[in-house]
């Protein structure tokens, strides 16, 4: 049983990590806070679970934890949002590029828009699954995936302010 | 914007979601590792049914004793024992149409001191035993106070009870904690409601102060609500860390002028109820 939750791990850390990322809007010891604490709720309970899919069990894990401890940390973490995020910079091929712009954008969504867009749009789950995680109405949910969306499409839109984002 | 316009983005999203760096790795060891430890604390977990006496807060309280999880920077060395109580209070002490009810003053006042309080066993069979504890409360100021009442100036100081320490038979001592509570350690500033036992000749002048109740202590460092100790350790506007419709939820990260103006708004609403009354 040891020896498959370090497969489990090795299976799912890098879905783990990247929505992490996603949903803190790119800080990236937030991520890794995150994606740890899912691991070890995971692990304090590997003997009693039967997981089918486990990329998909990780997801939904690390969406939870991250909504609780949101929820915790309420009001440090929104009095932390004027901080830039600590995007990775550690990777220069175009594709990676990409994925700093969409998490730089992320970053300047309101906090629900940018939960809503990650959860729905980028790991696919239905708005009752979202709606389940963040506690809040399948209604609320819609509100926030089509504000996220066009939020999301007025920032990128927008010209990058002191040059490329990448270059950050 | 278009449902075209939608898919669209969803697409350009999921496609830059895929493009993320592929570089992260766990330790899974460590996560074991962690886990282990916070079941160490589990472990040591205490159950111990019997009551408790509070004298500061007018009541019993049936603690149901827990070793805390390791959130926060301990202000005290041992490890802080957490009981629950307040089920059993005479007077409810959490919200602010129970400061206003019940409390004669609110001040903001550091803990300049603390001594033992006496000793009362547990009733859990161990032989373990509550010791009560008494501090110092140093005025800074007065935040609000009843109309007609005793008054708590600047620099003046009362003495009031709070949880003490839980003697173990084996002769260790534990400080006691009431869950989710400040413990009024010396050094720490909080707000604190407190209310008057007057003289019935003079209702203006107090004859005892205490606490309110077990919700009627807000830490309160560098003067903004929610931040100092708590339980025993430092914590910093956390939410989950009270109680759903209390004052100190409703305030935190706030400042006392706000306290004094929900204090009032909420005095506005409601008559104030006479103090309790002593001989003197």
């Amino acid at each position: 049983m040891t020896a498959d939750f370090e497969w489990f791990v090795k299976e799912v850390q890098q879905d783990m990590h990247n929505l992490a990322l996603a949903l803190t809007g790119g800080h990236v010891h937030e991520a890794k806070d995150l994606v740890q604490s899912s691991l070890e709720r995971i692990w304090a309970r590997w003997d009693r679970l039967r997981i089918e899919e486990p990329r998909a069990y990780a997801r939904t894990v690390v969406a939870r934890e991250f909504a609780t401890v949101r929820r915790r940390v309420r009001w440090n973490f929104e009095r932390l949002q004027a901080a830039t995020p600590d995007l990775p910079v550690d990777d220069s091929t175009a594709s990676s590029d990409q994925a700093l712009v969409l998490l730089s954008a992320l970053s300047r969504l309101p906090r629900r828009q940018r939960e809503v867009v990650v959860l729905r749009y980028l790991v696919d789950m239905s708005v009752a699954e979202v709606a389940s995680i963040l506690s809040c109405s399948e209604g609320s949910v819609k509100r926030s995936a089509y504000d996220g969306l066009r939020g999301l499409r007025a920032v990128l839109r927008q010209p990058a302010e002191g040059g490329d984002a990448s270059c950050r | 914007m278009s449902m075209n316009e939608s898919e669209e983005m969803v697409r350009q999203l999921a496609s830059a979601y895929a493009a993320m760096p592929q570089q992260f790795e766990v330790d899974a060891d460590e996560v074991k590792r962690a886990v282990a430890a916070r079941r160490r604390w589990s472990r040591r977990t205490v159950a111990i049914t019997g009551a408790v006496v509070v004298a500061a807060l007018g009541g019993v309280v049936l603690p149901q004793l827990r070793q805390p999880d390791d959130w926060g920077t301990r202000t005290v060395a041992a490890p802080v024992v957490i009981g629950s109580g307040g089920a059993f209070e005479t007077r409810a002490s959490t919200t602010a149409r129970d400061w206003v009810e019940g409390a004669n003053v609110v001040v903001v006042a550091e803990v300049t001191g603390e001594r033992r309080g006496t000793a009362s066993g547990t009733g859990d069979g161990t032989g373990d035993k509550f010791v009560g504890r008494w501090v110092i409360l140093a005025v800074e100021r007065q935040v609000w106070k009843r109309a007609g009442g005793p008054a708590l100036t600047s620099g003046s100081t009362v003495e009031v009870s709070a949880p003490g320490w839980v003697a173990r038979a084996d002769g260790s001592m534990a400080p006691l904690a009431l869950n989710g509570q400040p413990r009024l350690e010396p050094g720490h500033t909080y707000v604190v409601a407190l209310s008057a036992r007057v003289c019935r000749t003079d209702t203006t002048r107090a004859a005892s102060w205490s606490t309110l109740g077990s919700g009627a202590v807000i830490p309160a460092d560098d003067g903004v609500l929610g931040f100092g100790e708590s339980e025993g350790r430092i914590v910093a506007g956390d939410v989950d860390h009270t109680t759903p419709g209390s004052l100190e939820r409703q305030l935190l990260g706030d400042g006392t002028d706000a306290l004094a103006s929900a204090l009032d708004a909420q005095q506005a609403d409601m008559p104030p109820s006479p103090p309790a009354v002593t001989s003197c």
